[in-house]
């Protein structure tokens, strides 16, 4: 019972009492019906008994057996009476009509009391025939007769009589089976009864599990109409309260969650904006940098192939390396800008490990040696799968790192099996990091050795790189340092098979002859366009000059169709760079070969000339990729 | 000396007077009389002796016991004792008593099975049963075509019918005797009896009439249509024909008379049958049967005529 609803319990408790009554009123009337007449047939056989007795006293009296035969036959025309017997006062039988139950025991000497025997299908009825007394009620009667009373019983012979039981036995099986009808009948009417009456009360209480329900999907401002009174009355009060004060604290807790993302957005987009203004100041640092940088170079490049004295020359080549320098620390800031506008996809394949290692150790190699520190590395024959050029940045930087932070003794690059990844490591036995500083060597700008913020030792941004392309091209970086006891960098890249005939393409190529080639370039700046046209001269290009596209076009009238074309992205005048290109790709071939040239290492600008598939260069340009560029647009024209 | 003697005398005299007073008040009643029950036949008995002998005895003379608290002193200073029925006979003859007792309103055979008085006084009866010839008389005076008489004899009653018998033949009757011994044997003997024309005459015996049989014996002599004579005014309201019997007024009269014998010094009368008695008819079953009886008066005084005239 503990698992019935609400339904089946009134059910239970509308059916079970009715059900016990119907029961007992039927068992109890039943029975009392069959028993008043088993009584009744008891008393109807005595009556008869009787009454034969009476009738039959004279002629037993007088042994008129005639006249006993003539009465028990009329007895026996009675329907239940089956068997009429009349015994004398000596036991002998004087009449004995129809059948008796032999089961049931007869007397030989009359009975002087009446007495009822009973078998399963017979009644046995027997009664004394007696003389009647007739009072002789005069004291002369009374007093001549008082002596010598009479010792014998004035027991003339017995009646016995056998009454069928059958019919009564019919009768009560017709009983029983009424009474269990009628039983199942009223079950049957109560229970459906119920069935009805019950609506009454799981009805409402139904509607209140629904209303619950739908409360508890989070509809709150589900309400219970006003259904009965009591405790139905109070059951719905209190579900619409219980509903008024969730959705209450339901409204406390989302103005309390819209409170807290509303601050949440706002540092995030103070967060952002922030971000956002370094990226720009980033890009417009870089920017209002590169073109004077740019300039430079050229104009370094360009003396540098001059004839000059032995002074001039050193002094040449001082600017040569200042300038470079400057370029250097210029890359890594456009570096960090690329990363973080995310348009960095790297290339990945398999390559060598092994040539990548020696090249940087070739760059580096100068400076260890001038620090009077020995770089060595451990030969590996694996191959890798990473993005090379990259790869070779991140080695790049951590070796470059190790050999500035140490001191002497030296650096070593090895490599390790670790399953089916590599582990690159760069041990240094430097000065180490201490715990504390370990995580933020990694941010931008921070250098632990550079608190006066010496430009000799770099923007302190070579790290932030490393860990921005570790992340971008899934290798794990990890450190482990003491200091005084030197650091180990190591990077985790996934192992290749070698490839046969590997593109070792690592952009360095052999400088083609760019004679007679003709070149179109745009630059709004006089300076770099006087400094880039120079340049290209001297590598004995045909160049045409201009500041803007009309200009360019009245130059070009009298030419002959260009080979390449070279612009600066921002332009004065309505038309940027891009647009520029276009123009002129419509007007001498839209396969015109064609670059971008821009100080502006914003994203927009990287994304804009990714999306016009045109190379992009960033100043200060380096004399030699301007180069190489040349070389592969013209290879490609 | 006078003082003394007026006292002595006063003392005596008042002695005397009390004692006179006394005495007197403590004069005992000349009759006792027993009864058994107070109600019914004694009843009856006991007021019309009272009233035959209301001039000779006052009321305060006679004193009336219940024969259940019988004691011996109740019977002390009088003259005379009467028993009234069976029972106040049983219990007067257990006491000793020098005075005469009349035992009255009882059978013959009652009377008869008392012991006989251990006080020596004398002791007599007036019992119920009439003379066997006034029985026959009426048989003779009643029904003189039938001039036949059956009687059923028990164990009690063969002395009784031997009487009978002889006075029957005194009277010219025909006697049919069957002799029985119980009560099954009535219908059989009765049949006998019956088989020719007779007047059934009832016995007191009671273990052939009594109050179980008498429905049956009259069902048959009514079958054989035969008259039955019984001894009580009940048989005859019962179904009997005719019926001989004595109140229990006469009965007490006639007590009354032998009192007053006695009390005038006279001797008790011996045991003797009722002297005066009524005769009953039941005109039903005198019309059933189809017999036509003189009056009852008639028939009485012809009955009374033949026993005081003498033969």
């Amino acid at each position: 019972m503990k698992h019935w609803g609400i339904r089946a319990r009134v059910m239970l408790v509308a059916v079970l009492p009715v059900l016990a009554l119907a029961i007992v009123l039927t068992v109890f009337y039943t029975s009392t019906r069959v028993a008043d007449h088993f009584e009744t047939t008891t008393a109807r056989g005595q009556a008869f008994a009787r009454q034969l007795a009476a009738a039959s006293e004279y002629a037993v009296f007088s042994g008129n057996t005639e006249a006993v035969r003539q009465l028990a036959a009329s007895v026996l025309l009675e329907h239940d009476v089956v068997g009429v017997r009349v015994i004398d006062r000596n036991g002998e039988t004087l009449v004995a009509n129809g059948e008796f139950d032999h089961s049931l025991s007869s007397f030989t000497e009359p009975l002087a009391n009446a007495r009822v025997l009973q078998s399963e299908h017979t009644l046995r009825v027997i009664e004394p025939i007696l003389a009647s007394r007739l009072e002789l009620d005069d004291g002369l009667s009374a007093v001549a007769l008082s002596i010598g009373s009479p010792a014998s019983l004035p027991l003339l012979g017995n009646v016995t009589l056998d009454i069928s039981l059958t019919h009564l036995n019919e009768q009560r099986n017709a009983l029983l089976s009424t009474g269990v009808g009628l039983a199942l009948f009223m079950l049957l009417v109560s229970t459906a009864l119920a069935a009805y009456m019950s609506r009454g009360v799981t009805g409402p209480i139904r509607q209140v599990a629904r209303a619950v329900g739908r409360i508890g999907e989070g509809r709150f401002a589900e309400r219970l109409p006003n259904i009965g009174g009591g405790s139905l009355r109070k059951l719905a009060q209190g579900v619409n309260e219980m509903a008024a004060q969730l959705a209450h604290a339901n409204d406390d807790l989302n103005r309390q969650i819209a409170d807290a993302t509303a601050e949440l957005r706002m540092r995030k987009e103070e967060a952002e904006r922030a971000t956002l203004a370094k990226s720009r100041f980033l890009a417009a640092a870089s920017h209002d940098l590169r073109q004077p940088m740019h300039a430079l170079g050229l104009f370094v490049a360009e003396l540098a192939q001059h004839q000059h004295s032995a002074a001039a020359e050193k002094l040449v080549q001082r600017v040569a390396a200042s300038a470079e320098a400057m370029e250097d620390l210029l890359d890594s800031l456009l570096d960090i800008s690329k990363l973080d506008a995310g348009v960095l996809h790297p290339s990945v394949r398999a390559f060598p490990l092994m040539p990548a290692i020696e090249r940087v150790m070739a760059v580096q190699r100068a400076r260890a040696e001038a620090r009077k520190i020995e770089l060595k590395a451990r030969a590996t024959p694996f191959w890798i799968t990473s993005d090379p050029i990259l790869f070779e940045r991140i080695l790049g930087n951590l070796v470059s790192n190790a050999v500035r932070y140490t001191n002497d003794g030296r650096v070593l690059i090895a490599c390790r099996q670790r399953g089916d990844r590599l582990r690159i490591e760069v041990r240094d036995s430097g000065v180490g990091i201490d715990a504390d500083s370990q995580e933020i060597i990694f941010q931008e700008f921070v250098q632990l050795d550079n608190p006066e913020r010496s430009r000799d030792k770099g923007l302190g941004l070579g790290l932030a790189i490393v860990h921005r392309l570790t992340e971008l091209l899934g290798h794990g970086l990890s450190l482990r340092s003491r200091p005084g006891l030197g650091s180990v960098f190591a990077i985790e890249v996934p192992i290749a098979s070698p490839v046969e005939d590997a593109a070792t393409d690592d952009g360095a190529r052999q400088p083609g002859d760019l004679a007679g080639t003709r070149v179109v370039l745009i630059d709004d700046d006089a300076l770099a366009r006087e400094a880039t046209g120079s340049l290209l001269s001297s590598w004995k290009c045909e160049v045409t000059a201009a500041s803007d596209l009309t200009e360019l076009l009245a130059a070009l009238k009298n030419c002959e169709p260009p080979h390449i074309i070279i612009s600066d992205f921002r332009l004065q005048g309505p038309n940027n760079g891009l647009a520029t290109i276009h123009a002129l790709r419509k007007r001498f071939g839209a396969d015109l070969p064609a670059a971008l040239i821009s100080g502006d290492t914003g994203a927009d600008t990287l994304r804009l000339a990714r999306n016009a598939g045109l190379p992009l260069l960033h100043k200060p340009v380096r004399p030699a990729r301007l180069r190489a560029l040349l070389n592969r647009l013209s290879d490609a024209g | 000396m006078h003082r003394a003697s007026r006292t002595a005398i006063a003392f005596l005299l008042a002695i005397l007077t009390s004692a006179l007073v006394a005495g007197g008040a403590w004069a005992a009643p000349a009759l006792v009389v027993v009864v058994g029950e107070r109600s019914g036949a004694h009843e009856e008995t006991v007021k019309a002796m009272r009233d035959a002998l209301l001039p000779r005895l006052a009321d305060a003379d006679i004193l009336i016991l219940d024969a259940r608290s019988v004691t011996k002193a109740a019977f002390n200073g009088s003259r005379v004792v009467v028993a009234v029925g069976s029972e106040a006979a049983k219990a007067v003859s257990t006491e000793a008593l020098r005075q005469p007792v009349l035992h009255t309103l009882l059978p013959r055979e009652s009377y008869e099975a008392l012991a006989a008085p251990a006080g020596g006084g004398r002791n007599s009866a007036i019992y119920l049963d009439q003379p066997v010839r006034r029985q026959m008389a009426l048989l003779a005076e009643a029904l003189p075509d039938w001039g036949r008489v059956a009687i059923l004899a028990g164990p009690n009653s063969q002395e009784l019918v031997a009487r009978l018998e002889t006075a029957a033949r005194e009277f010219q009757l025909l006697v049919a005797i069957e002799r029985i011994t119980s009560d099954r044997d009535i219908y059989p003997a009765l049949q006998r009896l019956l088989g020719e024309r007779a007047m059934l005459l009832a016995v007191p015996d009671s273990v052939i009439f009594n109050s179980f049989t008498i429905q049956n014996i009259l069902l048959t002599s009514y079958r054989s249509r035969a008259p039955l004579v019984g001894f009580s005014a009940a048989y005859v309201r019962a179904g009997a024909l005719l019926g001989l019997y004595s109140t229990p007024t006469q009965i007490g009269e006639q007590t009354a008379d032998a009192v007053k014998d006695v009390l005038d010094g006279g001797a008790l009368p011996p045991p003797q049958a009722p002297r005066a008695f009524e005769i009953g008819i039941n005109q039903n079953v005198a019309r059933s049967l189809g017999i036509t009886l003189k009056p009852e008066s008639e028939i009485a005084a012809r009955m009374q005529r033949r026993e005081t005239v003498p033969r």
